[in-house]
C-alpha cells in the first residue's frame, strides 16, 4: 500500500481547513444533499465528501456508510488531492497503490473509487467529493463532469462558511466595540453630511440633557443649544466644532464650550470632533464628535480663578490704601492746623488760602488714585474695549505698585518714547502689566542690584511692552513651564500660578503675545501688541 | 486746646514731601522746634552727628532707603552707646511711629524702643498731646 505523500504546501492547507471550523462539526443538509447527488449520479452504493487532515480524513457528509472518519494512510482522497481533476480507481485490486489497502481488503470492501478535489478559498484541496462502489467501475465524462461540478459546489459552501464566520468575528468585535461606546463616560455623537445627528450613545443624552426624540436630527446650527465660548460670548451653530469638521474636512480638538439644556441648565464642554468618510465610496463626510462634561472642572476652574483673582485684588487693595494713607494724612494735618491757627487768633488770609490750596490739590490727588481704583473694578461700561495710549495703561498700573518699589529701594525706570495706541480693555492690559511688576518686584527684591524697568518699543505695526529686571535671567527648564496656569515657583500659599497664563490669554485675545527674553543678561518679559492704526480719539475710559 | 510743644526738638522723618511739610509746620506752629529728614538713613546720620540734639523722632514706617524700624533700631544702638536714658532708663530721645499699614506688633515696639505707634492718617494733636504727656511726666520724677 502506498500512502499519499503530503500536499507541498501541507502548512498552508492545513491552517486553511482548521480556519473553517469544520472538522468535527455536525452534519449539514447542503453538504448531504451533494454526497446523495454524487452517489445517485454515479450510480455508485457510497458517496462521502470528506476533508484530509494531518493524520486523519474526516468525512462532512456520508451517503450509504456510517463512518466519520478513517487514517489518513488508508485514505484514497489524500491521493486524490494531490492532483487535478478527477482522481480515477475503477479497480483497487489491480493497483498496487492500493490493492492491500485495508479499506480495500477488509469489510469496507473498496472496489473502485473516483474523487474531485474540493478547494479552500484560497485555493488548496482541503479534500474530495468521492464516488465508491463495491466493484469494477468506468465513469462516463458525464459522471465526471459532474463530480467537478459537485465538488466545486462544495468549494463554494466553503467559501460561503469562510466568509461567515469572518463576518461572525467582525459582529463579535462590533458587539465589543458597541458596549464599549453604549457604557463609555463621554458622550459621541455623529452627524451626517448635513449636520443632523444619527447616532449618538447614552453619555451624550445624559451630558446634554436631552432625551432621544430631542437630540435625533439636531444639527449643530440649532439656536435651542444656546451655545457660548469659554469666555461667555455666543458661539454661533457655524462655528461648533462639528460644524467645522463638516466644512473644512479638518478636526477640532480641545474646544471648550458651554450649551443649555432643555431646563436651561448650562453644561461645558470640552469637546473633539474628527471628520468621517462614511459611504461605499466614502464619498460622504460625517464628524465624530466626543465631548466629555467639563462642568465641575470649570467650577472648580473658575473657583481658582476667583481666589487668584481676589488675593491679587488684596495686593492692590494694600498698594492703594498706602497710596490713599499719606495723601490723607496731609489733609487731616492741615485742616487741623487751619482749626489750630483759628483758635488762636483769626490769621493770615494768605496762609490761610495756602493751607486750603493745599487741601483741595491733595484730595484731587487722591480722586485720581481712587478713579484709576474703578477701572480695574470692571463694569460694562469699562470692560469695553477701546483704543487705549499705552502711556495710559502704565500710568494707571504704576498707581498701584508704584509706591511698593519705592519703599523697598527698588529703583523704577519708565521710558514709554512712544504715543502708541493699542485695542484692548484698559483694565485688562492694566492687569497683565501689574502682574509682571510684581512678578518684577518679588525678583529682585533681594538682589544687591535692584530696579525694573518698563519701555516701549515700536516696529512696523507692533508694539512692544517690555519689562526689564536686574535679574538674570530665568533657568530654562522654569521658561518652558511659566506660561502654564498653575505653575508657580512661589512657596504654598503665595501665588496661584495662574498670573501668566492669565495674562497670555488676555494678550493672545487682541492678537499679542507674552515672550521672555533676556536683554544684556538680565530678565525681559515683553508684551507684544499689534498697534492699533486707527488713530481717532476713542479715549480711554476713566 | 492745642497742646503747647515749647521748647521740645522734634525731627519729622518722612519720604513725602507734601507730609513732610505740612508736619513741620504743623509742630513749628506749636512752639516746637522742628527739623526733617527724607529717609531713616538720612536721619541716623543727623542723630549720630550730635545724639543730643533731639527729645522726640516722628517717623512714617515705610520709606525708601530705610524705614522707620530701621531709624528706631539705630537711634537705639546709638542711644545706649551714650547712655541716653532718663532716671527711670527709658531712652532719650522718644521714638514715634505713624503707619499705613499693620506692620508693628507689641514684641517689635518693645524690642525698638518705640513708644508710640499711630495709624495713617494721624491726627497731630493726639499726637503732640501723646508726646507731651509723656516727657511731662518723666521729667515729673
Amino acid at each position: 500500500m502506498r500512502i499519499a505523500p503530503v500536499h507541498p504546501q501541507e502548512n498552508e492547507r492545513l491552517q486553511e481547513l482548521n480556519s473553517l471550523e469544520i472538522l468535527g462539526s455536525l452534519p449539514d443538509e447542503s453538504y448531504d444533499r451533494i454526497a446523495e447527488l454524487a452517489a445517485i449520479i454515479c450510480d455508485v452504493p457510497i458517496a462521502l465528501i470528506s476533508l484530509v487532515d494531518r493524520d486523519r480524513q474526516w468525512f462532512k457528509a456520508t451517503f450509504g456508510i456510517n463512518v466519520r472518519e478513517t487514517h489518513r494512510d488508508v485514505a484514497f482522497c489524500a491521493h486524490a488531492i494531490l492532483g487535478e481533476g478527477v482522481f480515477s480507481v475503477p479497480d483497487a485490486l489491480k493497483d498496487e497503490r492500493f490493492a492491500d489497502n485495508p479499506l480495500v481488503t477488509g469489510d469496507t470492501a473498496i472496489r473502485s473509487y473516483f474523487g474531485a478535489p474540493v478547494l479552500s478559498p484560497e485555493g488548496r484541496p482541503l479534500g474530495t467529493v468521492c464516488a465508491i462502489d463495491k466493484k469494477i467501475r468506468d465513469l462516463s465524462p458525464h459522471q465526471l463532469k459532474a463530480l467537478e461540478n459537485l465538488a466545486g459546489q462544495v468549494t463554494q459552501l466553503l467559501r460561503l462558511r469562510k466568509e461567515l464566520l469572518i463576518s461572525e468575528k467582525r459582529n463579535e468585535e462590533l458587539a465589543t466595540y458597541r458596549t464599549a461606546v453604549l457604557n463609555m463616560n463621554d458622550g459621541l455623537v455623529l452627524q451626517d453630511e448635513t449636520g443632523a445627528i444619527t447616532h449618538y450613545n447614552p453619555a451624550a443624552l445624559r451630558i446634554l440633557g436631552l432625551t432621544e426624540e430631542q437630540l435625533l436630527g439636531r444639527t449643530s446650527l440649532d439656536p435651542a443649544w444656546k451655545a457660548i465660548r469659554e469666555d461667555g460670548s455666543p458661539l454661533p451653530g457655524e462655528e461648533h466644532p462639528a460644524s467645522v469638521v463638516l466644512r473644512t474636512g479638518r478636526a477640532c480638538r480641545d474646544f471648550i464650550m458651554g450649551v443649555s439644556t432643555p431646563s436651561g441648565e448650562l453644561r461645558w464642554i470640552s469637546v473633539n470632533s474628527e471628520p468621517l468618510s462614511i459611504g461605499q465610496g466614502r464619498e460622504n463626510c460625517w464628524a465624530a464628535t466626543i465631548f466629555t462634561d467639563f462642568t465641575e472642572k470649570k467650577k472648580a476652574e473658575s473657583s481658582l480663578l476667583q481666589a487668584a483673582r481676589l488675593s491679587s485684588l488684596g495686593e492692590m487693595a494694600g498698594g492703594i490704601a498706602h497710596e490713599i494713607n499719606t495723601p490723607l494724612a496731609v489733609i487731616l494735618a492741615c485742616t487741623e492746623f487751619l482749626r489750630r491757627s483759628y483758635e488762636k487768633e483769626v490769621p493770615d488770609p494768605a496762609a490761610t488760602l495756602l493751607k486750603v490750596a493745599k487741601i483741595e490739590q491733595t484730595s484731587l490727588r487722591i480722586a485720581h488714585i481712587v478713579r484709576s481704583l474703578n477701572s480695574f473694578a470692571g463694569g460694562a461700561a469699562v470692560e469695553a474695549s477701546s483704543d487705549v495710549l499705552i502711556r495710559n495703561i502704565v500710568d494707571e498700573t504704576l498707581i498701584f505698585c508704584q509706591e511698593r518699589f519705592r519703599a523697598h529701594g527698588i529703583d523704577l525706570y519708565v521710558s514709554l518714547s512712544h504715543e502708541v495706541r493699542v485695542s484692548c480693555v484698559s483694565s485688562q492690559l492694566s492687569q497683565v502689566l501689574l502682574n509682571l511688576l510684581n512678578n518684577a518686584f518679588d525678583a529682585v527684591n533681594s538682589l544687591d542690584e535692584k530696579w525694573v524697568s518698563i519701555q516701549t518699543e515700536v516696529e512696523d505695526s507692533r508694539v512692544r511692552l517690555v519689562v526689564v529686571d536686574s535679574g538674570r535671567g530665568i533657568p530654562s527648564d522654569i521658561v518652558s513651564k511659566m506660561l502654564e496656569p498653575f505653575f508657580t515657583t512661589k512657596p504654598l500659599g503665595y501665588g496661584s500660578g495662574l498670573g501668566l497664563s492669565i495674562a497670555r490669554g488676555i494678550l493672545e485675545s487682541i492678537g499679542g503675545r507674552l515672550v521672555y527674553e533676556l536683554r544684556k543678561g538680565h530678565t525681559a518679559i515683553v508684551m507684544d501688541l499689534p498697534v492699533c492704526t486707527r488713530g481717532g480719539n476713542h479715549g480711554r475710559v476713566a | 486746646m492745642a497742646a503747647s510743644l515749647d521748647g521740645i526738638r522734634m525731627l519729622i522723618v518722612d519720604d513725602d514731601p507734601d507730609l513732610r511739610e505740612i508736619l513741620v509746620e504743623s509742630f513749628e506752629a506749636m512752639d516746637a522746634y522742628v527739623e526733617s529728614a527724607s529717609s531713616g538713613r538720612l536721619a541716623l546720620d543727623m542723630f549720630r552727628q550730635d545724639p543730643q540734639r533731639f527729645d522726640v523722632v516722628v517717623s512714617d514706617m515705610r520709606m525708601p532707603g530705610g524705614d522707620g524700624l530701621f531709624l528706631a533700631r539705630g537711634i537705639k544702638a546709638t542711644a545706649l552707646e551714650n547712655s541716653q536714658q532718663d532716671a527711670f532708663g527709658r531712652q532719650r530721645p522718644l521714638f514715634v511711629i505713624y503707619s499705613g499699614f499693620n506692620d508693628l506688633t507689641p514684641e517689635l515696639c518693645q524690642e525698638a524702643n518705640i513708644s508710640f505707634v499711630f495709624p495713617k492718617p494721624m491726627s497731630l494733636d493726639e499726637l503732640a498731646a501723646a508726646v507731651v504727656n509723656m516727657l511731662k511726666s518723666r521729667e515729673a520724677v
